[in-house]
């Protein structure tokens, strides 16, 4: 394993471990985490040295038992229970209540911005988007408020299950690779034709930054990109772009919630919605 | 019998011990124990160890820089911590005689 991938598997563990100790009171909790820090550090020289070493997660345990070993040995006390409340006879756990409404908001403004901004492109609306308050700042206030909702239900702490899988780092095999690729490729791809036909309209950036370009048909067509080598430009820093943030996510722990939902957003709604033509 | 458990009694004495011989960082009390016989020690558990005993005001720390990562803190004992020690080790040492006493004829 190369030093690079175990610094993102440490720092997505770092991050796991402070979630696990969000109860712990800051100054103690930042110190501790300093502590783990160093710890991984250390690991990561003697991992890198040997070749069978195996994974962080091989030599520590995950993130939790990492955390709920430091809390018992350091005195921290048990983890808190789940805040849960009962409601019309059953249990409800109110992070997750927060977490769903977060999600379905936060992916609802995302799909009405797309539309809303897609309809205005596509008809050509006369009168600019802002004269009318609903459509123009619908969407962004319920993306808003969906992010603030998914905030909240991080500060309290994802369920477990979905906090491990976010933070999980597969080994770097030549398929995970090959599919971690291909899927920032598909995004960043995404990402270019959404922006360029359905936000703002007929492929008006590529003709921007491509002028040599000729007239581009207005179409909705995503190959569109590939029939001139100038419209390639704006594809290809699209996709640059998009495999130069990809390895950073793994490391944002349980914020990795907003990537995740957007990226959902844009490669597997944008590409289903334009080919069942439901925008 | 599972040594981890054993070690959760004993690991404040364990700790103390290897600090009597020199300051120690974290990760260096934890190649220590491991020296001494002590393999089942996690990471986690010496690190909060040591947090603990240095809040208990029977360790001292300070930091220093090093050129493998973030900066080291390293533990010293206390003359409380000393005490402690002391006290700790006859403790264990009664209890160890008279387990050993009582297992004698069984190994």
């Amino acid at each position: 394993m190369t030093a690079r991938t175990l610094q993102r598997e440490a720092n997505a563990y770092i991050t796991a471990v402070r979630t696990a100790l969000r109860d712990v009171p800051a100054n103690e909790r930042e110190s501790a985490v300093r502590d783990v820090e160093a710890n991984l550090a250390d690991v990561i020289v003697d991992l890198a040295e040997d070749a069978h070493a195996g994974s962080l997660h091989d030599r520590l345990g995950t993130p939790d038992q990492y955390a709920a070993e430091l809390r018992e040995s350091a005195g921290y006390g048990p983890a808190p229970v789940p805040f849960t409340e009962r409601l019309w006879g059953r249990e409800v756990r109110w992070t997750n209540v927060i977490l769903c409404t977060g999600i379905i908001a936060f992916a609802y403004g995302l799909y009405w911005a797309v539309t809303e901004f897609h309809t205005h492109a596509f008809w050509r609306t006369p009168e600019p988007l802002l004269d009318d308050p609903l459509y123009s700042m619908g969407p962004a206030v319920v993306t808003l408020a969906g992010a603030i909702f998914l905030a909240w239900a991080v500060k309290r702490g994802l369920p477990r299950s979905l906090s491990s899988w976010l933070s999980r780092d597969n080994l770097p095999t030549p398929v995970a690779t090959i599919r971690r690729y291909a899927f920032w490729v598909l995004r960043g791809w995404s990402a270019i034709f959404t922006l360029d036909y359905l936000i703002l309209g007929e492929g008006r950036l590529a003709r921007w930054v491509s002028p040599g370009a000729g007239p581009v048909v207005p179409t909705e067509d995503p190959f569109v990109y590939l029939t001139h080598w100038a419209l390639a430009i704006p594809l290809a820093t699209a996709v640059t772009l998009s495999i130069v943030v990809g390895p950073s996510e793994r490391s944002l722990g349980d914020w990795r919630i907003f990537p995740v939902i957007f990226n959902a957003i844009l490669v597997f709604w944008v590409p289903l919605a334009w080919y069942f033509h439901f925008i | 019998m599972d040594p981890t458990q054993l070690l959760k009694g004993v690991l404040d004495l364990a700790v103390l011990a290897i600090l009597r011989d020199g300051d120690g960082y974290g990760y260096d009390v934890l190649r220590r124990l491991h020296l001494a016989g002590l393999d089942a020690v996690a990471d986690a558990s010496v690190y909060g160890t040591l947090r603990r005993l240095s809040k208990a005001g029977l360790l001292t720390s300070y930091v220093r820089p090093s050129n493998e990562g973030p900066h080291r803190r390293y533990y010293r004992l206390t003359k409380l911590g000393k005490d402690q020690l002391l006290a700790s080790a006859k403790t264990w040492k009664a209890f160890a005689d008279a387990m050993n006493d009582l297992i004698g004829e069984a190994v």
